[in-house]
């Protein structure tokens, strides 16, 4: 009895011990709480709050003094963020409309009188004496410390829309899920499904498309293209409303200073004008979308000069041409290939890797694209590999996909290239450009690194497919083979559709009420309840799916970690998808490797195997795009911050050249005994500015 | 392989504990059965009450499958003649002490059923150190009614003469080794019945086996434990313990090594530290079992190191370096 007792006491304290020493240095590991509070304001130095900054607003939150919703150019964002910090009640702000805005002056009313200008923070107005001002939209940080000082009200707040890349998909939930099962994100259900080390084995669902007839769909009444280039920066059209394009007219100019790549019209017809619409993006964006409308001839537009001998061309001008022809990645990235290859290029890549492993278990437009066109994919594969200075051409195809594999081999016979066709045998995700480099070449991709790290570049077949077109019919990309698939349509296969077209064109109203509709294939493709939204250069498939095929309710879960034992990239799905439902570190630099979410490729294959059904890779999506949404943030804080010293610097040195001025004026003016006098003076305020520096 | 569920999961370990069932239930005879109905339907009960009262629907929370297990592993690891409130008592304070406190399925610290299997250990020590003499054939030993009768009224314990019979471990732990000692009859006294643990044990390496065969629990948790009873028990035989074989292959350790430290919720998520925390169980188990007082280490170890997952897991991270993005 003693002994127990004495046992038990001393585990006890050693127990309590290493508890009180882990909590002491996990305690060290956090920055003081006025540090983070700080970190999560905008930094636009307003005032607004009614404390002299952020900081100063930071302190008064942290103590206690400050209720955490006085923030208002933070918004409701960061209300939550510093709740959240600090484990109280939001309390949200009353928001009229929500979003950013920037000032707006109204050039007709300016009388010129530079009053606006020393009010600015961070310098944003430009403008001089009896000139019109104008703001700068893109250094405004919406402060509104211009309005008053205005005196002519000409100023006014407007609203822009946030880009792209700053949505943030919603975080997950069961209740979500329960209520709008047609908007969960996930992969579909699959019936058998193993998990090896870093990939699943999954059965594929392909033999629904693959033998369908291939087939062109009609033109719709309207084509849609959404004027984004691949970060989801808004491009501007070089055609206007009433302007008549053929197939293949450029619609957007090439500003000169980004590496844009342009897009064309996909048909004939007129330019109806620019609209919002819905676009596909996981957290449910609308885009400016051009509007044409198809005049049904399909009259092409004079094809782009035709390069006679592509093999012997200037590398330089293939890149160049590649990118007038619009040609984006299609393996669902829609990346200007351009730009890809000139990277290669730069790295210097020994190899180019023809990537037809499928892997998405519905897709088939990658096959049936090499059963139709090997022989164009295989000249196009040449042509890249010429563009990007590769001098070894290597094919991956899917073991399972017999067909295409024959019909590349033979494309390859009858060329005179040597192209090596390697079969793989494709667990998901072995198609992500990443994964297939080991299986054909030998060459091990480090993680978090791309392919060109160990010289070789990845090439989509479609992509290869326009890059051909481009560069030997001079056709610039305007259509792609999309495949229609999943249990919940009937007509399924694979259909020749141009960019633009809404997927209702595609599928009508096929579908089962309650279930999904998802495009980019039934692992990784994203749910879309509105059917307007356009088909994109990376847009292969549209998903319909069945009963049969609806992930399962959410369960918890039970921590078997075989979606760590999956995960391609390493990571730890559950662990992550914990913290971040529980909040912890979302949007911050992650505390160990296996948990950060930027690494995630979203490629789902710790959902294909949990047994709970967890959406594990909409939670990890969510907390990168939290994490990459507070990175622009920060970099933006950081500019204002800058400017903001900046503007000081210079009214500081103002301030001094011109006090300094007045002093030579009056040395001039006054005698000898008052120059020394002076002499003396200026001095002093010599020393006094050096301990002030 | 089908797309795995929670439900399809925790049925096949059901199922993989379905050997060491029978072979209890033939060599102690109807008290196995009983004992298991009552934590059974105590557990569910206490899930499905406590489940409601959280306000979460209730289908869903018992057919996942987890209550299932724990009330099997708690009907099995009892000793086969109790009246009926101690297994009930241990499903229900499994289900809601072990587990909904925290929070249900999945949140859970310690590992359910050792938690209910520990409280009424605690709590009626006298009448879970006695078990009958294991004999072949449905538990001879103890006539159906006899143990029937007191499952319902817990009266005097039938067989009062079979009923003092305790476990090799009890024996070993109450009189040390010379109780391995063959007694002046010639036959192993309170091992005497040692083939009969032996197919206990021969039965959950058999469950075990298959649900490792089926990659539903990671091999590190049975070689862990094993490893580490087996280092921890020659280590102790050097001074006078027990042989190394009796502990590796007695029903306890098995049923640990391969259901119990294989439970994933209540062990660290890193390959590395689970194969210390399991080892650390094998250590611990035996530590207690040879120099403490009692015959269940099994039970306190894996409390115990249930408790130290977390920081297992953390230093695992924290050795492996911090995030370099
Ligand atoms: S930053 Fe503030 S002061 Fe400057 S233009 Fe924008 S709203 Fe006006
Ligand atoms: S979705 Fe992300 S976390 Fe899940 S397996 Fe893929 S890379 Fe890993
Ligand atoms: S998230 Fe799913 S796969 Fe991962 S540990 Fe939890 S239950 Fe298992």
């Amino acid at each position: 009895m003693l002994s127990a007792v004495l046992t038990i006491t001393a585990i006890a304290g050693i127990c309590g011990v290493g508890l009180g020493a882990a909590g002491r240095r996990l305690a060290s590991q956090q920055s003081p709480v006025v540090d983070r509070i700080d970190e999560l304001l905008p930094q636009t130095q307003c005032g607004q709050c009614g404390y002299p900054g952020c900081r100063a607003y930071a302190e008064a939150v942290a103590s206690g003094e400050a209720p955490v919703n006085l923030c208002t150019p933070g918004g409701n964002a960061t209300v939550n963020a510093i709740a959240e910090l600090l484990q109280v009640d939001p309390e949200p702000i009353e928001e009229a409309d929500s979003g950013p805005k920037v000032a707006f002056i109204d050039e007709d009313q300016c009388i010129g009188c530079t009053r606006c200008l020393p009010a600015c923070p961070v310098d944003a107005i430009v403008g001089a004496q009896k000139q019109m001002h104008t703001v700068i939209a893109d250094e405004c940080t919406g402060c509104e410390l211009c309005l008053d000082a205005c005196p002519m009200d000409c100023i006014t707040m407007v609203a822009v829309e946030p880009p792209l890349s700053s949505r943030v998909r919603p975080l997950p939930t069961p209740e979500a899920s329960r209520a709008h099962p047609e908007q969960r994100p996930g992969p579909l259900r699959h019936r058998e499904v193993t998990p090896r080390r870093g990939g699943v084995a999954v059965d594929d669902a392909k033999h629904l498309s693959r033998d369908a007839p291939v087939a062109t769909a009609p033109l719709p009444e309207a084509l849609a293209v959404p004027l984004l280039d691949h970060t989801g920066a808004r491009l501007a059209a070089s055609v206007a409303a009433g302007d008549t394009v053929y197939r293949g007219t450029p619609i957007t100019g090439m500003p000169a200073d980004k590496p844009g790549v342009p897009l064309h019209a996909p048909t004939s017809g007129t330019v109806w004008g620019v609209e919002r619409r819905p676009i596909a993006h996981p957290a449910g964006a609308t885009a400016t979308c051009l509007i044409l409308e198809p005049d049904g001839a399909d009259t092409p537009a004079a094809p782009l000069p035709i390069f006679e001998e592509p093999l012997q061309a200037d590398p330089e001008a293939l890149l160049e041409r590649i990118r007038d022809a619009g040609v984006r990645g299609m393996g669902g990235a829609g990346f200007p290939t351009t730009l890809k290859l000139a990277d290669a290029r730069r790295s210097g890549v020994d190899t180019l890797v023809i990537n037809a492993v499928e892997c998405d278990t519905y897709l088939t437009c990658d096959e049936t694209l090499l059963r139709q066109r090997a022989a164009a994919i295989v000249h196009g594969a040449r042509i890249a590999a010429r563009a990007c200075g590769a001098d070894r051409i290597l094919a991956a195809v899917k073991r399972s996909a017999a067909e295409a594999a024959t019909a590349l081999e033979a494309a390859v016979e009858a060329s005179d290239a040597s192209i090596q066709v390697v079969r793989v045998d494709a667990n998901y995700p072995a198609g992500n450009e990443r994964h297939v480099v080991y299986p054909t070449t030998g060459r091990t991709v480090p993680s978090g690194a791309r392919p060109t790290a160990v010289g070789v570049v990845c090439q989509n077949v479609a992509t290869l497919d326009a890059i051909y077109h481009g560069v030997c019919a001079g056709e610039p990309s305007v259509g792609r083979l999309v495949t229609v698939t999943g249990g919940g349509i009937a007509a399924r296969g694979n259909y020749w559709v141009r960019v633009g077209t809404p997927v209702a064109a595609l599928i009508g109203d096929a579908g089962v009420p309650g279930h999904r509709t998802l495009v980019g294939g039934g692992i990784m493709g994203t749910p879309i309840t509105d059917r307007r939204i356009p088909i994109t250069h990376g847009m292969n498939g549209v998903v319909l799916e069945g009963p049969e095929e609806a992930p399962l309710e959410e369960q918890p879960c039970i921590s078997c970690s075989r979606c760590a034992e999956v995960c391609p990239e390493g990571l730890e799905p559950f662990e992550m998808a914990r913290r971040i439902r529980a909040g912890v570190g979302v949007g911050e630099a992650p505390e160990h490797v296996e948990l950060d979410p930027m690494r995630c490729t979203g490629c789902s294959s710790c959902e294909l195997v949990c047994p709970s059904s967890k959406p594990l890779a909409a939670i990890t999506g969510h907390a990168r795009d939290m994490a990459r949404a507070r990175m622009r943030e920060r970099a933006q804080a950081e500019h204002a911050r800058q400017r903001q010293e900046a503007k000081q610097a210079r009214e500081e040195r103002r301030r001094r050249e011109k006090a300094e001025a007045r002093q030579r004026k009056r040395a001039a003016v006054t005698g000898e005994a008052g120059q020394q006098r002076e002499a003396g003076q200026q001095r002093e305020a010599g020393q006094g500015e050096t301990t002030e520096g | 392989m089908a797309a795995p569920t929670t439900p399809s999961i925790m049925g096949q370990v059901a199922l993989a504990l379905v050997p060491g069932a029978g072979v209890m239930l033939w060599l102690f005879g109807l008290g196995v059965a009983l004992n298991l109905a009552a934590a059974l339907a105590a557990a569910l009960a206490a899930e499905a009450a406590a489940v409601r009262l959280r306000g979460y629907a209730v289908g869903p929370a018992l057919t996942d499958g987890s209550t299932l297990v724990a009330g099997l592993i708690i009907g099995i690891a009892l000793p086969p003649l109790l009246p009926f409130w101690i297994p009930a008592l241990a499903g229900a304070l499994a289900v809601l002490l072990g587990k909904q406190a925290y929070g249900g399925l999945g949140q859970n610290v310690f590992n359910p059923a050792m938690v209910g299997y520990l409280a009424v250990l605690l709590a009626f020590p006298k009448a879970l150190a006695l078990w009958p003499p294991p004999e072949a054939g449905l538990g001879a030993a103890v006539p159906a009614g006899e143990a029937l009768a007191y499952f319902l009224t817990g009266a005097v314990p039938p067989v009062a003469d079979a009923m003092t019979h305790a476990t090799p471990l009890d024996a070993l732990a109450t009189e040390g080794f010379a109780a391995l000692a063959p007694a002046t009859d010639g036959a192993l006294r309170p091992l005497g019945a040692a083939g009969a643990w032996l197919w206990l044990g021969g039965a959950f390496t058999l469950g075990g086996v298959a649900l490792l065969a089926r990659g539903l629990i990671d091999w590190r948790m049975p070689l862990g434990v094993l490893a580490g009873t087996a280092a921890t028990a020659g280590l102790l035989q050097l001074s006078g313990g027990a042989p190394v074989a009796f502990h590796l292959l007695s029903g306890a350790t098995l049923l640990v090594a391969f259901f119990i430290a294989t439970d994933p919720v209540s062990a660290p998520r890193e390959p590395g530290a689970r194969l210390v925390y399991a080892a650390l169980i094998g250590v611990v188990a035996m530590v207690i079992r040879e120099l403490g007082g009692h015959p269940d280490g099994f039970a306190f170890a894996v409390l115990m190191l249930n408790a130290t997952a977390p920081l297992l897991d953390y230093i695992a991270r924290q050795s492996r370096g911090e995030a370099t993005t």
